[in-house]
């Protein structure tokens, strides 16, 4: 139930299967509680406590390959949690003194980080990078400033990206010149 | 230099309701609890594995509750690699009174004032081949219509 304090027991081994949970109040993990590797999820709570025990998405040789989303609620004066008084731990957070493990999909690293291969203009709405990365429609990139101004970076999602001559395209148009 | 472009998607997303400027955390730390019972001290050691994960709308504006934290985490080792940190009003990676720490090729765009903050007693970090960007200055802003 919505609001709900959830305490997940030393003994307990959870699968989390259910693709949207109720935004959740407090969750206690001191058991497990694992991600269904073959759902898409969406976790939703305030606050998640991993105590004693571990929150698992996938692992290093199993990556979890679906959408996985844990979604924090709350506001500035929403009811904060402690676990030691020496730290302030605060609201709409994940707090860990047990074991969280989260592998995802892995990325190249060429796709994680690569450079213009033109110079773009303010306006355009493609971008020439390195072909054969893995990137795919819908995701999203950050174009770094190439000017003395360390704030002129555009952000845009891609809608297209042609692996065989390294274009993207862009869903809007850029707001600033980058050097390529 | 040819400007460089990095990738910020991740099929594991961690987000905060985006709500008053105020996103979600997440902090890694060792802590000590009295165990009634048996009358003693129990000592539980957080520990972090991330890979390939994305962070947005992830830390609190004008506190150092950044996206990521590690504060008095040194009993056990921990990991953030591979992974995307963007779009949040307050600081980026803050490691406080932390040891044992290893981040590499993530990429963190969009935080302010600080993008990374290693220190206070901080020890055994290594930090390589991570992209910072985009760190702006703490700013005051027109209300508009907000209130």
């Amino acid at each position: 139930m919505a609001g709900e304090y959830v305490h997940i027991e030393p003994s307990w081994n959870m699968l989390l299967d259910l693709e949207e949970t109720p935004v959740l109040g407090l969750i206690q993990i001191n058991g497990r509680l694992t991600f269904d590797q073959t759902k898409n999820i969406n976790f939703r709570a305030k606050h998640i406590f991993v105590r004693a025990g571990e929150l698992i998405i996938g692992n290093a040789t199993h990556p979890y390959e679906k959408e996985g989303r844990i979604t924090l609620h709350g506001e500035k004066d929403s009811k904060a949690i402690v676990f030691d008084n020496a730290i302030e731990a605060g609201n709409k957070l994940i707090a860990n003194v047990g074991l969280v493990q989260m592998y995802g999909k892995p990325r190249t690293k060429e796709s994680q980080m690569t450079r213009l291969t033109k110079s773009t203009a303010k306006g355009d709405t493609t971008i020439n990078v390195a072909p054969g990365l893995d990137w795919v429609q819908g995701d999203l990139v950050g174009i770094l400033p190439t000017s003395y101004n360390q704030l002129a970076s555009d952000e845009g999602e891609i809608s297209a990206y042609d692996a065989a001559t390294g274009i993207a395209t862009l869903t809007a148009p850029l707001k600033y010149y980058h050097f390529g | 230099m040819r400007g460089e472009v990095i990738l910020l998607s991740r099929n594991i997303k961690i987000s905060g309701e985006d709500i008053e400027s105020w996103g979600a955390q997440f902090v890694t730390s060792d802590t000590t609890e009295f165990d009634v019972v048996n009358d003693s001290i129990i000592t539980r050691f957080g520990k972090t594995m991330i890979d390939n994960v994305e962070f947005k709308n992830c830390s609190q504006i004008d506190t150092q509750k950044a996206a990521i934290r590690f504060e008095n985490a040194q009993g056990k080792w921990s990991s953030v690699t591979n992974s995307a940190f963007h779009h949040g009003y307050g600081w980026g990676i803050n490691v406080k009174t932390s040891a044992n720490l290893h981040f590499a090729n993530n990429n963190i765009f969009f935080f302010g004032p600080i993008g990374v903050s290693i220190g206070g007693g901080a020890k055994n970090i290594t930090f390589d081949g991570n992209v910072v960007a985009h760190i702006q200055k703490r700013t005051t802003v027109e209300a508009g219509d907000m209130f």
